[in-house]
């Protein structure tokens, strides 16, 4: 068990929709099939913090939820410290799936909707605690709500506890959400995209407050963003890693400081080419670093690496063979990436480059689902 | 809210050959319940023709407003005074927007200044296909159809789409970033001289953004335009801005070259505010948020709006709002304090020449 990490997440695939009926089953159409996540292995060790970036779409929260128990992956499993999650038959010493559950824990985007409403903050917060610690007496479990409550930068603590969730700014609500998470002492929490919703001059300071409370509580934290620059801020300071998905797929995961600074697949590249520094307010933006700039249907992927329709880079062996992330040969032994260009692959550089007219992406890109 | 009386000094003096806009003591006011909520409160600003001018506030900022001022588009019942003023490039008449009857107001838009509004996504009809949109709008100003269409597929062309196709499809045949392309070919159409957008890019990815941002600098260029750009993101929209406008609780807080604004702003807010922003080439020790939460437009505290949060603010600050004054040339802050906020609170980002 000591070799086992916190989570692993090994050779995980959630596919969504298609062959639902009974003739669909018959013709075996494996059209509308969206590959949300798609053969992603990753671990999450103790006190590990670790972003996972990308666009909307490209399955960053599937891969979350199912981290933590939320969603059954289609195949592949997830270990908690050595325990498949979704094990059903327990043996002796085994981890019941409710200890599990209440060892992954999520922050939601939208806090402010993840509150009963017609609840206090405290009645809010009890029925958690109730059900986990019932040990604990009313008395206690206020005590140690007006705790957290004050660690989180809600005083007066009794005043917050006694009041409604509309009677809370959104920074307010966001904490509050954090306590409720972090009541049950996780393991792990999943934070999907905890500060987007805030005005830009509170974000720090959020970002600030899970950065403290991990470090206080030992707990591990995946954090799911869309915003490079938050990702950098979050698993930078925390000595974590970024993630970076693309159609289902990690294609590059490594620390924050040599993906931002080292990044060795083109699709990290572009979105760093995205997201302007102010360092940078007088050089003009430059040409998309990219084929096409709209993502293709995720119903419909292309073949090969994801990414081929879109890279620079791309060659004909790109559309028939899949890159698998490996380790970079470079400072950090843990910087891995799937891209054939960025190891050098010798039947890559021996096939013929792509060229297809720039920027004109009508034809594959239409009927993009929502997030 | 103090009543001001002196006529607030603006860094840049109005001239109608420069400015497209002039906008004069614009304020907004929506009638509420619990009283008039001022959700715009004395701002002037003058729009540079050519210019690309950044909108830049948190939410509640009443940043909004000024975009929808400059159209006299503010929805009942809310109420806009002051003077917004539209010099026609080809000399003439200044058209007093704010005077126009509503068929005036009907041509003035589209045709001298357009707009792309918040929620674009959602602008189109989804029951008309992508070039119903445009033929609806060429009738509805009277232009000819024919020719029209000629330079609509011209546009979409030049947002890098296929006119073939996307004249032909529903909204809902497109993905987000392809509908925001063909939303702002659109608000093109009528050959507008300005261009007013309202959080442009928000709903869409990153790379969407940054590359619609890109197109828009190439859509300036070749039509002439001139772009008013409202955004949260201060970050985003620097690289593609001439000036920036700060706007903080309904005010407009500071304005100035982009570079002043970036390297070496004068107010107290758009500098905590810089040091806020989670930059990318940041260093991670050094960002500090705000503290404090931007005021309720009932109940916007007395004097400069910003004190209940400014390390700074003294008696006069909590009594007197202060003018937009000038710092340096074509610079303006609202606040007493400008030398003593560069001192007292050093830009943590080395942001290079």
């Amino acid at each position: 068990m000591s070799d086992d990490p916190l989570l692993r997440v090994d050779d995980l695939s959630v596919h969504f929709g298609g062959n639902e009926g009974i003739l669909d089953r018959f013709l075996g159409d494996d059209k509308g099939v969206v590959r949300a996540v798609d053969n992603v292995s990753l671990d999450i060790g103790e006190n590990d913090v670790v972003a996972l970036v990308g666009e909307s779409g490209c399955g960053k929260t599937t891969l979350g939820k199912a981290m933590i128990g939320l969603q059954r992956p289609t195949s592949g499993t997830v270990r908690f410290r050595g325990q498949d999650i979704w094990k059903s038959d327990l043996e002796p010493g085994d981890i019941p799936y409710k200890e599990i559950r209440k060892s992954l824990q999520m922050v939601h985007q939208d806090a402010g909707n993840s509150l009963d409403p017609n609840r206090t903050i405290f009645k809010n917060l009890n029925p958690a605690l109730k059900k986990w610690r019932p040990e604990l007496n009313l008395v206690e479990r206020r005590e140690l709500v007006h705790q957290m409550l004050d660690t989180v930068g809600l005083t007066p603590a009794d005043d917050y506890a006694s009041r409604y969730p509309h009677q809370l700014s959104g920074g307010e609500a966001q904490r509050t959400v954090i306590v409720r998470s972090m009541l049950l002492e996780p393991d792990l929490i999943l934070a999907d995209e905890a500060v987007s919703a805030l005005d830009v001059s509170l974000r720090v300071n959020l970002m600030d407050l899970l950065l403290e409370l991990q470090e206080m509580f030992s707990t591990s934290f995946v954090f799911i963003s869309h915003n490079m620059a938050n990702a950098r801020y979050l698993a930078g300071r925390a000595d974590g890693r970024i993630a970076v998905m693309y159609l289902g797929r990690i294609v590059e995961i490594g620390p924050a400081d040599e993906i931002i600074k080292n990044p060795q697949h083109p699709y990290t590249k572009s979105l760093l080419w995205a997201t302007s520094g102010l360092s940078e307010i007088n050089d003009p933006i430059e040409t998309p670093p990219v084929r096409k700039i709209d993502i293709p249907d995720p119903e419909n992927p292309p073949s090969g690496c994801r990414f081929h329709t879109r890279c620079p880079e791309a060659r004909e062996y790109c559309t028939s063979n899949t890159p698998d992330l490996s380790g970079m040969s470079g400072p950090s032994d843990r910087h891995e990436a799937a891209c054939f260009d960025a190891h050098d692959r010798i039947d890559y550089r021996n096939s013929e480059p792509i060229t297809d007219d720039l920027d004109i992406d009508v034809a594959d890109d239409a009927e993009q689902p929502a997030d | 809210m103090a009543t001001q009386h002196t006529k607030q000094k603006m860094p840049d003096e109005p001239t109608a050959e420069h400015n497209v806009l002039e906008i004069t003591n614009a304020s907004v006011a929506f009638a509420m319940e619990r009283g008039d909520a001022r959700v715009l409160d004395d701002v002037s600003i003058n729009v540079r023709r050519g210019e690309v001018l950044g909108v830049v506030g948190e939410s509640g900022s009443g940043k909004s407003m000024l975009a929808d001022s400059m159209l006299d588009a503010i929805d009942s019942p809310g109420t806009l005074t002051g003077d917004v003023v539209f010099n026609p490039p080809e000399g003439g008449e200044p058209i007093k927007v704010n005077d126009l009857s509503k068929e005036e107001l009907r041509r003035f838009r589209w045709e001298r200044v357009s707009m792309v509004v918040q929620g674009a996504l959602d602008s189109f009809n989804p029951t008309l296909s992508i070039g119903d949109h445009f033929v609806e709008t060429l009738r509805a100003h009277d232009y000819d159809i024919q020719e029209g269409m000629e330079r609509a597929r011209q546009l979409i062309s030049d947002v890098h789409l296929e006119p073939d196709r996307v004249l032909d499809a529903y909204p809902h045949e497109l993905s987000g970033g392809m509908k925001q392309r063909a939303l702002i070919a659109l608000s093109l159409i009528l050959d507008p001289d300005v261009l007013v957008m309202d959080e442009p890019t928000a709903a869409l990815d990153l790379l969407m953004q940054q590359s619609i941002l890109k197109l828009l600098s190439e859509l300036k260029a070749e039509y002439d335009l001139t772009i008013v750009i409202v955004t949260h993101d201060l970050s985003h929209v620097a690289r593609i801005s001439d000036r920036l406008a700060v706007m903080y609780a309904f005010e407009l807080l500071e304005l100035g070259p982009v570079q002043d604004i970036v390297m070496d702003p004068a107010h107290p807010y758009t500098r905590e505010l810089l040091n806020s922003i989670p930059d990318i080439d940041a260093d991670l020790d050094e960002m500090a948020s705000i503290e404090g939460t931007s005021p309720d437009p009932l109940n916007v505290p007395k004097g400069c709006s910003y004190h209940t949060r400014c390390p700074l603010a003294d008696e006069q600050c909590r009594a007197t709002n202060p003018d937009l004054i000038e710092v340096s040339e074509d610079h303006g802050a609202a606040c007493f304090y400008t030398d003593e906020a560069r001192e007292t609170i050093p830009l943590k980002k080395e942001v290079s020449k």
